[in-house]
């Protein structure tokens, strides 16, 4: 069947060429272009038939490598989101599936996984991608195809002020959360000399040189700035180094907790007596505090979603993922609110329209107002895609758990 | 410069307790390539599983915070466990990836090898997961102990690395340079086909051989998880370049050269950390690398083998 429509479309063209080419050679304008697109579509002139799907949803985050257990905890929350849509039967009739997207964690990988779910037409919506780096490489290709892509943890500040219509997210920007670090270092904790570690990651960078640029703002001279990649364990060399500075402060705004804890484990063996302030890449129970093994009790984390634990709206939500999936750290409920609001976002569009494109889905993404998911503030976009009300809150480790000690929201 | 001053003898204590892991993996690869002029770059895998069967041990032994036994056993178990799991692994991907290829041309064991580092690497993540997993060393080691000198501070744990990695070493030389099972190994490292002659058993010798490389691997793996604390399904991939590196520094195929390759890419790495910067951690090492094979091509200890005719 799909052979014989092919076939058919085939020979259109080759017919429309055939006949442009014959055309006379008067008519300098360029070849008209053959529009082949609407013997593709089915007759929806006649009888207008009910709006039979299939509908899917797409999750991008990276589900392999090193920084897959904060992917897949993604991923985990993202899929909760839909199976609690299609239970209480979000779409009647139809059940939402998710398509998942493995990015790797890395741009090139990211932009196929976008191309492949662009050209899915049954594709509505996505959430994610996970990283500003993958955000940035996919904004193209999303904004092309008209699809809405919800981010529920890039936090890159010029993502959202290149224009692209299709890209929002539930979470505050670097630019709030790079001078609201430096100025709790400075003003909260006294600092009067920092050591920034970067993991040379577009992320980490970013925030690198924003908390530099705020710290120099604020009157702090003497600050020195080293990196680390991503594939290292051992820090000792550095922390060396970092211990004949002698800093008030050592902030590490990196992704990866796991290395986090190994810093905070080698300051302590080495004997480097700073207070260690984390990003929200160390925002993580298991990696940050458990994994440390006591060494980061007193380190201070901002972290763009709050410990959803405490927030009464999230209640059922934490509950049924902890019954089917286990503990969860921060990047996992973000995400579910982003696949909560496009899900919200596909029904009021077949609500109203009686079927569902990616242009009416990106249409109710945008008009999201004032909606109170599980993160505890009311997410509505602005024009540039950013939520307002998302704000970055401090959290100190306490024992075997994150306490929050400040909250710094966005203007 | 004063203050540089000041960190090197903890630099060199940092690069002395790389240098040994970076050594006793070295040494499975250039066992193995001694033997079978075969690069087995699923080493770094093993090295990966070895702190896997390390990190098991310890929760069997260690369930919540209670230890079972007292804590040198444990760790002994842990390194017991790790080195025999992981010299079995060994033997079976030789026996499964390279027997068969062993007639072939060279390049085909070593795409077998990739393979089989691809399949391990996959294999532990869907089995364990991509998470970072903890060695909770501070149970067995209290990270405050240790002892000072020159302002170094020389943490317990890392002494006890490069005891355990010099034993290893120690245990090694003398099986090779002093046994039976030594000179078959070093006959058929010479020539296999004319030991074979001579009434060794070939294929027993590289089995044994594989059994060793990899046990010492997994070692490795066992004191990175101690001294580092967090393993993953990939740490296999970086640290078997470096053991890689360190072999071709010190001369692939020689023993004692895999060792001094190790200790000196460990100590290099961490003295270029403290005098130049951490950003060039990498690049230091591979330009040392690259400026050890274009003096000595065969790497330091390394000698010219004769063509065979």
């Amino acid at each position: 069947m799909k052979k014989s429509i092919w076939t058919f479309v085939v020979v259109l063209l080759l017919i429309a060429l055939a006949t442009s080419a014959c055309a006379p050679a008067s008519t300098p304008t360029p070849t008209p272009k053959p529009k082949p697109t609407p013997t593709l579509s089915p007759p929806t002139a006649t009888p207008k038939p009910a709006f039979e799907g299939p509908i899917k949803v797409g999750i991008m985050t990276v589900m392999t490598g090193p920084a897959a257990s904060v992917g897949m905890e993604q991923r985990n929350w993202a899929k909760l989101a839909v199976d609690q849509f299609n239970e209480a039967s979000g779409i009647p009739g139809i059940e939402v599936e998710m398509v998942e997207g493995d990015t790797e964690f890395d741009p090139a990988k990211a932009m196929l996984v976008a191309e492949r779910m662009a050209a899915d037409s049954t594709i509505y919506g996505i959430a994610g991608p996970e990283s500003s780096q993958n955000c940035a490489a996919t904004a193209e290709i999303f904004e092309k195809a008209s699809l809405a892509y919800i981010s529920p943890s890039c936090t890159g500040s010029d993502l959202s002020e290149q224009g692209y219509k299709t890209f929002f997210r539930v979470v505050p920007r670097d630019d709030v959360q790079a001078p609201a670090d430096a100025i709790f270092m400075v003003e909260d904790l006294g600092a009067k000399s920092v050591y920034i570690i970067d993991d040379q990651s577009v992320y980490s960078v970013g925030l690198a040189e924003e908390a530099e640029k705020k710290l120099k703002e604020l009157g702090i001279t003497r600050i020195k700035r080293e990196s680390i990649s991503q594939k290292d364990s051992d820090f000792s060399a550095l922390l060396t180094l970092v211990k004949a500075e002698s800093p008030d402060v050592v902030f590490i705004p990196i992704q990866l907790a796991a290395q986090g804890a190994q810093i905070a484990k080698q300051m302590q063996e080495l004997g480097v007596k700073a207070h260690l302030v984390g990003s929200d890449g160390q925002f993580s129970p298991s990696d940050f505090i458990a994994g440390a093994e006591g060494a980061t009790e007193g380190a201070y984390v901002s972290q763009f979603a709050p410990d959803v634990h405490y927030i009464p709206e999230a209640e059922s939500a934490w509950k049924a993922y902890e019954a089917q999936y286990g503990e969860f750290g921060a990047y996992g409920p973000p995400t579910y609110e982003s696949m909560a609001i496009l899900l919200d976002a596909i029904k009021r569009a077949f609500d109203e329209d009686g079927k569902i494109t990616r242009e009416n889905v990106l249409r109710e993404v945008k008009a999201t107002r004032d909606r109170l998911g599980i993160l505890g503030f009311k997410v509505t976009f602005n024009e540039k895609g950013d939520a307002t009300g998302a704000a970055f809150y401090i959290f100190k480790v306490v024992g075997d758990h994150f306490e929050l000690v400040k909250k710094v929201e966005m203007e | 410069m004063d203050m540089l001053l000041r960190q090197l003898p903890q630099q060199l204590v940092n690069g002395l307790t790389l240098g040994s892991v970076y050594a006793l993996i070295a040494l499975g690869y250039s066992m193995v390539y001694g033997i079978l002029q075969l690069l087995n770059f699923a080493h770094g895998e093993v090295y990966m599983i070895g702190a896997f069967i390390g990190w098991g041990v310890f929760a069997l032994f260690v369930p919540g915070n209670t230890l079972l036994l007292p804590a040198s056993v444990i760790i002994l178990l842990m390194l017991m466990g790790a080195m025999l799991g992981c010299g079995f692994l060994g033997v079976v991907i030789e026996w499964f990836a390279y027997r068969p290829l062993r007639e072939a041309p060279r390049i085909a064991p070593l795409i077998s090898a990739l393979g089989v580092s691809f399949f391990l690497q996959n294999a532990v993540l869907l089995t364990m997961s991509a998470r970072y997993r903890a060695y909770r060393t501070g149970l067995l080691i209290p990270r405050t102990w240790g002892i000072s000198i020159f302002g170094a501070t020389i943490s317990f744990t890392r002494i006890l690395v490069i005891v355990v990695a010099v034993l290893l070493m120690l245990i090694l030389h003398h099986l090779v340079q002093k046994t039976r099972l030594g000179k078959a190994m070093r006959a058929t490292a010479q020539d296999r086909e004319a030991a074979a002659m001579m009434g060794i058993d070939v294929d027993r010798v590289i089995v044994v051989t594989f059994f060793i490389g990899s046990a010492l691997g997994g070692a490795a793996g066992v004191l990175v998880g101690l001294l580092f604390t967090q393993i993953y399904h990939f740490m296999g991939f970086t640290a078997g370049l470096k053991g890689f590196t360190a072999a071709v520094c010190g001369g692939i195929g020689n023993i004692p050269g895999a060792m001094l390759g190790g200790f000196l890419l460990g100590i290099i790495e961490s003295i270029g950390v403290g005098f130049i910067s951490p950003r060039y951690k990498d690049l230091i090492v591979f330009c040392v690398l690259i400026l050890i094979l274009l003096l000595r091509p065969r790497g330091l200890l390394g000698v010219k083998v004769q063509e065979k005719v």
